[in-house]
């Protein structure tokens, strides 16, 4: 059970390494327009 | 008022969608496609040829979500594009980038629906040297990236005009907008962070409950309960950090503020979880701490939006304002300058049709003013040299020159706009349900904490008196107090957004669940907002006189004369006019067919030699008690007609009105107009059964913002006030509801906290209960987290708490609140029709 010890960080840092890509992408401005980007969507399926 | 309506001159025609924005057009039975103005016909072909037809499929698709509106006025945009000429000068920040693009935000009008934004972005392959239009939804602005070496702004603004959007400077401050982006990207960063944090100490949670189920070595329960405890330590020092931050604000200024409740318990169960820890025994709660967090951020998250939609909808307002204007220079030339660079002292051009952009004295010419913006009163008022005229009145028959006096903030809109910004800032905030019951729910939780510890120690030692008392303080969450009602209302917000009616303020809804006073405006929102025949006494065969000549003239009554002749008259007769003359205020007179024809009010007619019998006067005075106004007709001196116009009432307001009052709600009058006018209106909507309780005429928006706030003494029952202008803007601020409805003019007013975007006043109706169920909703929250805070707070009193229920308890408490929010039966879907 002893692996408890290396697995739990390596968890942690798993799960804080998609933190910072989540960051990463708040910080690029994906999340600033959510409202436009949805019907954008329907859009471009509709020009096809 | 400029006539858009073509007037149909041959045979019968019927009734049709225009093709372009689905209004009702009137089109020949052979025609393919029909258009309700100009506007729509040119944007119609010029879509054809960009190719972009299926534009209108997508129209269709979308109609069920979006308004179908489509173009209003297609008025000005040609000269409000001037603007755009000195970007800089009218204060607009232009990025240029690294490759030597420039990029700017620009404010768009117009935009409704998906369609619109699809259009706007497709026209950039048409248009050389534009790299990209990105159009973003929630400020109705878009993002202009060009070459400026081959096209300008004012180039790209020009083509969007003819397809109905017109581009004006983005009057909020670039900084603001960018201050909104930073907070928001300050809140998604709280909330994932938050979510990372209580993800993780909710596994280590389970892991340590299975472990006490199956049994763990002491080393690895410790190990866990070390980097749990860790987790939920960063979880309040970062994410959580602005609850504690906004406690102590609020103690400091001694505010009860439901923050104070929330940042006690995130500390004690932080202190706590920590005490545990280190000395080894003890529950500690760090996966409850961690996720509580994370309601909260999110509950936050949409407090702030919602708030940032309110400021938003002010800079809205201010926009309309940023018209160009024609300023004649010393020297005789004539010069665009954009509105705002206009000082007292300059000399303006104002043509017909145009909106007077600042106050001056009228040195030249004589006009007929639209001043409804101002005052509601539909009737223009003549204006010759020396008299004031007032920016955002519009000008509408003859080119007049005027000397400015004032313009800008210091012009009498400008001081109206000020009015506004001071009585929303004034308005008291509605002490909240929330906040009420937070205040008790604190006071009772700090007091049978010590009544558990005092209880305790008798019973027992010091030590397991504390871990008691801090096990109660830990789990006792406001949380789904302070959840509950945001997401109620957000909740009924999205809903009614799907009615097109826009709640900025969602607490307005909590507000209008009593019945208060419910003030109404009368020009555009209990009316039409435009002039009609109601009645004309008189044969076909004159009438048709009378639209020949009428349809000469640019005035408001002029126009109803012309539309109510085409509606009756199948055959237009293609006359000619001689001799015109038209004297503002007084009326007109022309050589039709050898006849003089003259059209004007009794006095005028009078001047021209007609006999007016006392018969018509009686019928005159009658008209005047209903508040019409009566214009008479006379061929080659002879009286020979009267018509009687006036704004009729909308088609929903009698039955809007009597339920409004069913539900326990007093109704009054506020209107700009005459108080004769407004008073024929309240006798007419008395004889159909709906009690107006007070009807004033002739009030100023200064007036009108007095009676708002006189009424507003009455603290029990709330003022909302029902307009459509600017000059109810200040009152519908101050109002405790103020509800802004779209009027036919086309001066939509989207400051006000609710907006009926779809122009129907029944909406009303759907808003007071709609916030009877929105009360409802949140009583039946509240009532969920009593019962779970009675259940768990005896649990730890009677010291029979443990870490796994306060865990469970925890998400199910959220989530209990979250699917009764969701329940909640605001706006419920569109009845089948």
């Amino acid at each position: 059970m002893s692996v408890l010890y290396v697995a739990l960080p390596v968890a942690l840092l798993l799960g804080g390494a998609a933190l910072l890509a989540c960051l990463a992408c708040i910080q690029t401005g994906q999340y600033d327009d959510l409202e436009t980007p949805s019907i954008k969507l329907l859009n471009d399926e509709l020009k096809s | 008022m400029p006539r858009t309506l073509e007037k149909s001159k041959c045979e019968a025609r019927v009734s049709r969608p225009c093709s372009h924005c689905g209004l009702p057009a009137s089109a020949l039975p052979s025609d393919e496609t029909a258009f309700c103005c100009n506007g729509c016909l040119g944007a119609y072909a010029l879509i054809h040829e960009l190719g972009l037809d299926s534009y209108y499929d997508l129209k269709s698709a979308m109609a069920s979500t979006g308004s179908a509106t489509g173009l209003e006025s297609v008025r000005e945009q040609s000269s409000r594009s001037h603007v755009l000429d000195d970007l800089s000068a009218a204060g607009v920040p232009v990025r240029t980038m690294s490759d030597g693009s420039c990029s700017v935000r620009l404010a768009v009008d117009g935009i409704h629906c998906a369609a619109c934004t699809w259009l706007i972005e497709r026209v950039q392959p048409t248009i050389p040297g534009l790299i990209s239009a990105q159009v973003r939804m929630t400020d109705q602005t878009v993002e202009l990236v060009y070459d400026p070496s081959r096209t300008q702004p004012v180039d790209i603004s020009r083509k969007l005009a003819k397809l109905g959007y017109s581009l004006a400077p983005w009057t909020l401050d670039c900084e603001d907008d960018q201050g909104f982006q930073l907070q928001q990207r300050e809140h998604w960063f709280g909330i994932a962070l938050a979510a990372f944090f209580a993800a993780n100490a909710m596994w280590i949670g389970v892991a340590l409950y299975a472990g006490e189920a199956t049994g763990m070595s002491l080393g690895h329960e410790t190990f866990l309960r070390w980097v749990g405890t860790l987790l939920a330590m960063l979880a309040v020092a970062l994410p959580g950090r602005i609850f504690l931050q906004t406690a102590w604000q609020a103690i400091s200024t001694r505010t009860p503020h439901i923050d104070i409740p929330i940042a006690l318990s995130l500390l004690i169960g932080a202190i706590g979880s920590l005490i545990g820890v280190v000395r080894g025994v003890g529950h500690i709660y760090f996966d409850s701490l961690a996720s509580l967090i994370v309601l909260l951020r999110i509950g936050r998250f949409i407090q702030f939006r919602v708030q940032y939609r309110t400021s938003l909808s002010l800079s809205r307002l201010l926009r309309w304002n940023s018209v160009a204007a024609t300023r004649i220079e010393p020297n005789g030339t004539r010069k665009t300058v954009p509105t705002n660079r206009i000082q007292a002292g300059q000399r303006l051009e104002v043509g017909p049709g145009e909106t007077i952009p600042a106050d001056g004295i009228v040195d030249i010419g004589k006009s007929n003013v639209d001043t409804s913006l101002l005052n509601g009163e539909l009737r223009p008022v003549v204006v010759e040299v020396g008299d004031l005229v007032e920016a955002g009145t519009i000008n509408i028959s003859s080119r007049i020159e005027i000397d400015v006096t004032a313009a800008g903030v210091n012009s009498r809109v400008g001081r109206l706009m000020d009015l506004v910004r001071s009585a929303s800032a004034q308005r008291t905030p509605a002490v909240l349900s929330a906040d009420r019951v937070s205040k008790w729910f604190v006071l009772a939780v700090l007091f049978l904490a010590v009544v558990t510890w005092l209880v305790w120690t008798n019973l027992a030692n010091a030590s397991v008196a504390t871990q008691h008392t801090m096990a109660l303080l830990t789990i006792a969450c406001p949380c789904a107090l302070a959840l509950a009602a945001p997401l109620v209302i957000t909740v009924a917000l999205g809903r009614a957004a799907r009615r097109q009616i826009w709640i900025r303020d969602g607490n307005c809804l909590e507000r209008l669940a009593t019945p208060g006073t419910l003030w109404l405006d009368k020009t555009g929102t209990l009316t039409s907002g435009r002039m009609r025949v109601l009645a004309w006494h008189g044969n076909d065969e004159s009438l048709e006189f009378a639209a020949a000549l009428e349809r000469t003239i640019r005035h408001p009554i002029a126009d109803a004369i012309c539309e109510f002749a085409a509606d009756k008259v199948l055959e237009a007769s293609n006359v000619e006019v001689e001799d015109l003359e038209h004297v503002p205020g007084r009326g007109a007179k022309g050589r039709i067919s050898g006849y003089v024809v003259s059209i004007g009010n009794e006095a005028w007619l009078r001047e021209q030699g007609s006999e007016v019998s006392s018969s018509w006067l009686n019928l005159q005075s009658e008209a005047f008690t209903h508040g019409r106004s009566v214009v008479w007709l006379s061929i080659a001196g002879e009286l020979c007609g009267m018509f009687e116009t006036g704004d009729p009432l909308r088609g929903d307001a009698i039955e809007t009105l009597r339920d409004v009052s069913k539900k326990g709600w007093r109704l009054g009058i506020l209107s700009g107009d005459r108080q004769e006018v407004v008073d024929g209106l309240a006798l007419l909507l008395r004889e159909s059964g709906v009690p107006i309780q007070v009807a004033l005429g002739q009030r100023s928006p200064e007036d009108k913002l007095e009676v708002i706030r006189k009424a507003k003494h009455d603290r029990a029952h709330p003022v909302a006030m029902v307009g459509d202008g600017v000059n109810d803007a200040a009152a519908l601020a101050l109002a405790d509801v103020g509800i802004a409805i779209r009027g036919e003019s086309g001066q939509s007013l989207v400051a006000a906290p609710i907006f009926l975007a779809n122009n129907r006043l029944s909406s009303v109706v759907d808003l007071l209960a709609a916030s009877t169920s929105v009360v409802r909703g949140i009583r039946r929250c509240f009532a969920a987290s009593l019962i779970y805070n009675t259940v768990t707070i005896s649990l730890a009193m009677l010291g029979w708490i443990h870490p796994l229920i306060a865990a469970v308890l925890m998400p199910i408490s959220g989530l209990t609140v979250l699917t009764m929010a969701m329940m909640t039966n605001a706006f419920p879907n569109e009845k089948s029709k």
